[in-house]
């Protein structure tokens, strides 16, 4: 099936992809370039996968649906902390991560059958953003410090 | 030259944002400087004074990759030109797409956005440029972080390191 919306984002980061791939997934580097959440998840295919808002709260929620590190990760992805974006339903995410040079080519796809979705809206503003903080965390060890906290009034 | 003739069929806009750890002033100069070859735009060098009306070419090992005229050029804010392959074929023959760079203010950052319009139906420019935005991009804001960039082939070539 053709997703109806998505979001495509490549960014070229000078690190490892094993390296990018702690990054994206351990709590205590996301904690630094993405709002303070941090992912549990057992990651394996199948598994469950939460990405926790520091309050306690569960902020997005879904299910393992391919890894192999460090190479690519797919999980579905529904939003739980916003009832309008939860009754979407599930999106999928996907990271590809390939090296090139002495950097990495990431690749990342956020998309869904809901045409117009909010959810893709949202993270069409929010991934470059995040990614920018995570990319300059990697490369200069300083991320973009208002990413670091989740956002007052969310 | 005006803005370029609308496609009556079209593929949409190519949009990319990044956010730079340097005030917008460094990025404009970045993006303006027509000494240097870029390290991170694969060694090419910008032939332009960057004044409206005025023209602008991509110079890479002595070959014009890209031409084009500039349209609109407001330091540090804006800055838009037009862009055709400067080498015969199926690119150049698509005739000229536009480019547009925003740069603003945002938390203590710059948010750069790239606009690049006016891309024909099934255009193979826009796969191309789809490709090569991102990769340029990166590396701008690597160098203006301070990070020495580290070349990496150009998607379709082989690299010559």
């Amino acid at each position: 099936m053709t997703a109806q919306s998505r979001f495509v984002y490549v960014t070229y980061i000078r690190t490892t992809p094993d390296r990018l791939w702690s990054a994206l997934t351990e709590p205590e580097f996301t904690r630094l370039w993405w709002a303070g959440m941090t992912q549990v998840s057992d990651w394996t295919p199948g598994a469950e996968w939460k990405n926790m808002i520091p309050d306690g709260r569960v902020g997005d929620a879904g299910e393992i649906l391919e890894i192999d590190r460090p190479r690519r990760l797919v999980l579905t992805w529904r939003v739980e902390f916003q009832p309008d974006m939860k009754a979407e339903g599930h999106s999928t995410l996907t990271y590809d991560l390939e090296p090139a040079g002495s950097s990495v080519k990431l690749t990342l796809t956020h998309e869904t059958q809901t045409p117009n979705s909010k959810v893709i809206g949202a993270v069409s503003e929010g991934w470059p953003h995040l990614l920018a903080s995570l990319k300059s965390l990697l490369e200069t060890g300083e991320a973009i410090a208002e990413t670091a906290t989740w956002p007052k009034d969310h | 030259m005006p803005a370029p003739k609308p496609h009556a069929e079209s593929d949409p806009d190519f949009v990319y944002v990044v956010y730079i750890a340097a005030p917008p002033e460094k990025v404009w100069a970045a993006l303006v400087d027509n000494k240097t070859e870029r390290a991170w735009w694969w060694n090419t060098r910008h032939d332009s004074d960057f004044k409206p009306g005025s023209s602008i070419r991509y110079v890479r090992n002595g070959e014009v990759d890209i031409e084009g005229e500039v349209l609109e050029s407001d330091p540090p804010n804006r800055l838009v030109y037009t862009f055709r392959s400067g080498s015969p074929g199926p690119q150049h023959d698509e005739g000229y797409t536009q480019v547009e760079h925003r740069i603003e203010v945002y938390d203590g950052w710059t948010k750069l956005t790239l606009i690049h319009s006016n891309f024909k139906r099934d255009s193979a420019v826009r796969k191309g440029v789809s490709g090569g935005w991102p990769a340029i991009l990166s590396g701008l804001k690597s160098v203006l972080e301070g990070v020495e960039h580290m070349p990496f082939a150009r998607q379709g070539e082989v690299s010559k390191a």
